[in-house]
């Protein structure tokens, strides 16, 4: 007879064994989001609305929605070492699940937003298996030619996307006597932009935790094992596969989440909107904000939504930015855009390959990730 | 008594190279059984097959008489078999309390909702698995170590965390290989004990591949010797130290 294994039996037998070991700080899990970033969070989602201008609540609100997409591919390329070019077709998805469920079958918030997220789930979760079955990066492939399908899809679509010149998104954001497009305090109601504001970055926020909470368990260990060493994941007992096509599966709803956001907000969506720029910006996210890091998601957002407007205002004191031909300038504002986001790229890549959330003083911070 | 393990005619080839033909050898459970043989003599690959990286052209894997063969690793890590690597296998931006509790992932139980809601199962799992890596830990003498990421820490260190995490799967096979490669001797010592003390307290099978013949003849209870993918002898340490085929393998023909 063999003696048995028990390892098991030993905690069995000595409850009181585990419950002393408990109160030893080692056993505690950790929290995933600490309370005094949660407050400063929380603060400046409720306090920026009445602070910052109308013009600069809508640029932050984009780059909220920009946070939640960054925060699900983040997880999938930073945490889980898979690189996809997917989040513009995922956002699309979303974008007329939103839009068909609130506008068409005019469906209130909850119910919109949630059929955005279960539909970028369930796309997520059919094209995964296909996509990360083979090792390396075929995702980044297989990725870029969804995009393009995507984009021949809405074009094709009217009834749902209408076509090329694209549909209204007209979706109530009312969650049950608070209407975020018009929210009243203290009997003063809100311009647009506030409640939106508040709705967009609350998003952001719960994204944020769910995914910490995630990189704080079984299975966000799971997934950074399989970036660490793939073979050695699955000989510990990790179903690589599997767990790859649901970090997918996360990150296609984040997506998606994002896409429906964007689409409630604009009011409006073409097909264009979702083209393959896009998801390049969404990878340069991450690069700039930090890969790995759910804090490098959100200031990987703010960086690249905000730069462009940050240099439209500095444009007028810089002499060769030309605004009409033969005004003397030697670059338009929008190729100087792109010039200084290809050099924040390399500058980030070479010298801050942590990005942003790497140049944040941190009081616990997850071990560093992998240079991308 | 039973073996736990039995392994018949287990035989590899890559194309025409022939890496193993026809090795059997049982290991029963708490016994530490060693195989010794020359560099390139298909230890590793005996490895790679008992933990499903390789699929042998021939031969039977039966752990406590269940086939293995054709499973994959995730399977056989599952029915209890853990592994260490010759070149280490830890996740090095993962710190060692993580790395060691990733040991147990197939223990625990909780979805990716559940963790992500952080719902009270997934808070008591984690309590409940930290606590046993923290008795794992202590044991190694690693506590302090526990929220250090893997990629600042010694290369010694490194092997103790790697049998520590094949520990906390609750293996009942435990296949190491050469644990104490590149080791001084104070740190081979170290390693030594911590086998035979997880033998004592769970009577754990374990498969030892090792250059360091002291330490392999010090610990084990029975030896098999290969060369050039085939059996040459199996025994206690002294009969493998007198036998005359060990010997050609190792010191080739006597003059």
């Amino acid at each position: 007879m063999h003696v048995p294994m028990n390892l098991s039996a030993t905690s069995v037998e000595a409850p009181q064994v585990v419950a002393a070991s408990v109160s030893r700080p080692l056993a505690r899990p950790p929290a995933s989001i600490g309370w005094g970033l949660l407050a400063l969070a929380l603060g400046a989602i409720f306090v920026l609305p009445f602070v910052a201008s109308d013009f600069w609540l809508s640029i932050l609100n984009y780059a909220g929605i920009a946070a939640v997409g960054a925060i699900g591919l983040n997880l999938l390329t930073g945490n889980t070492g898979q690189v996809s070019l997917g989040q513009p077709f995922f956002m699309g998805v979303g974008c007329y699940a939103a839009a068909f469920a609130g506008q068409d079958l005019g469906l209130p918030l909850p119910v919109w937003l949630a059929a955005a997220m279960l539909m970028g789930a369930l796309v997520g979760g059919l094209v995964g298996p296909f996509a990360l079955r083979l090792r390396g990066q075929y995702l980044v492939i297989v990725t870029l030619g969804l995009v393009l399908i995507g984009l021949h899809l809405w074009q094709n679509l009217p009834w749902l996307t209408g076509g090329a010149n694209g549909r209204s998104v007209l979706i109530a954001a009312r969650l049950g006597p608070i209407d975020f497009s018009a929210l009243s305090v203290f009997g003063t109601t809100l311009a647009r932009n506030q409640g939106w504001f508040i709705l967009i970055w609350l998003c952001a926020l719960g994204a944020g935790i769910c995914v910490l909470n995630i990189l704080n368990s079984r299975s966000g260990r799971a997934l950074m094992a399989i970036r660490d060493r793939e073979m050695t994941a699955s000989v510990i007992g990790i179903s690589v596969s599997r767990t790859k096509i649901l970090a997918f599966v996360v990150s296609s709803m984040l997506a998606a989440a994002g896409g429906a956001l964007y689409g409630g907000y604009v009011r409006y969506a073409a097909p264009t909107e979702w083209d393959l720029l896009l998801g390049v910006q969404y990878l340069a996210m991450i690069v700039v904000g930090g890969t790995g890091s759910v804090l490098g998601s959100v200031l990987g957002a703010l960086f690249v939504t905000l730069m462009p407007q940050v240099v439209k205002l500095a444009s007028p004191y810089l002499p060769f930015v030309s605004f009409t031909p033969g005004d003397g300038g030697i670059v338009s504002l929008f190729a100087l855009n792109q010039i200084l986001f290809g050099l924040f790229i390399i500058a980030f890549l070479m010298f801050a390959p942590r990005g942003l959330a790497g140049l944040v003083p941190r009081r616990r911070g997850r071990p560093p990730t992998p240079k991308p | 008594m039973t073996s736990l393990l039995e392994v018949r005619d287990l035989s590899v080839s890559f194309g025409g190279v022939k890496a193993l033909s026809g090795v059997s050898f049982d290991v029963k459970a708490g016994e530490i059984f060693s195989i010794i043989g020359p560099n390139g003599a298909g230890k590793t690959t005996i490895f790679n097959c008992l933990s499903g990286l390789y699929r042998p052209t021939a031969g039977a894997i039966r752990l406590e008489g269940r086939d293995l063969v054709g499973l994959p690793p995730k399977d056989l890590a599952t029915l209890g078999i853990a592994r260490t690597f010759q070149n280490l296998g830890l996740f090095e931006h993962l710190t060692v309390m993580e790395n060691v509790l990733l040991g147990r992932h197939h223990l625990m139980a909780t979805s990716l909702l559940g963790n992500a809601l952080r719902l009270r199962s997934t808070v008591r799992e984690e309590r409940e698995n930290r606590a046993r890596v923290s008795e794992i830990l202590e044991i190694f003498s690693l506590a302090r170590e526990a929220d250090t990421p893997i990629g600042v820490l010694p290369y010694g260190v490194r092997k103790l965390i790697e049998i520590a995490r094949a520990l906390a799967m609750e293996p009942k096979l435990l296949l190491l290989d050469e644990p104490v490669a590149g080791m001084n001797h104070e740190e081979t010592h170290r390693i030594s004990e911590a086998i035979l003390d997880v033998r004592r307290r769970h009577g754990t099978g374990m498969v030892l591949v090792e250059h360091d013949m002291r330490m392999v003849m010090t610990i084990s209870d029975r030896l098999m010797a290969i060369d050039f993918g085939q059996h040459v002898a199996t025994g206690t340490p002294h009969e493998i130290q007198n036998d005359p085929r060990v010997i050609e393998a190792y010191l080739g023909r006597a003059a």
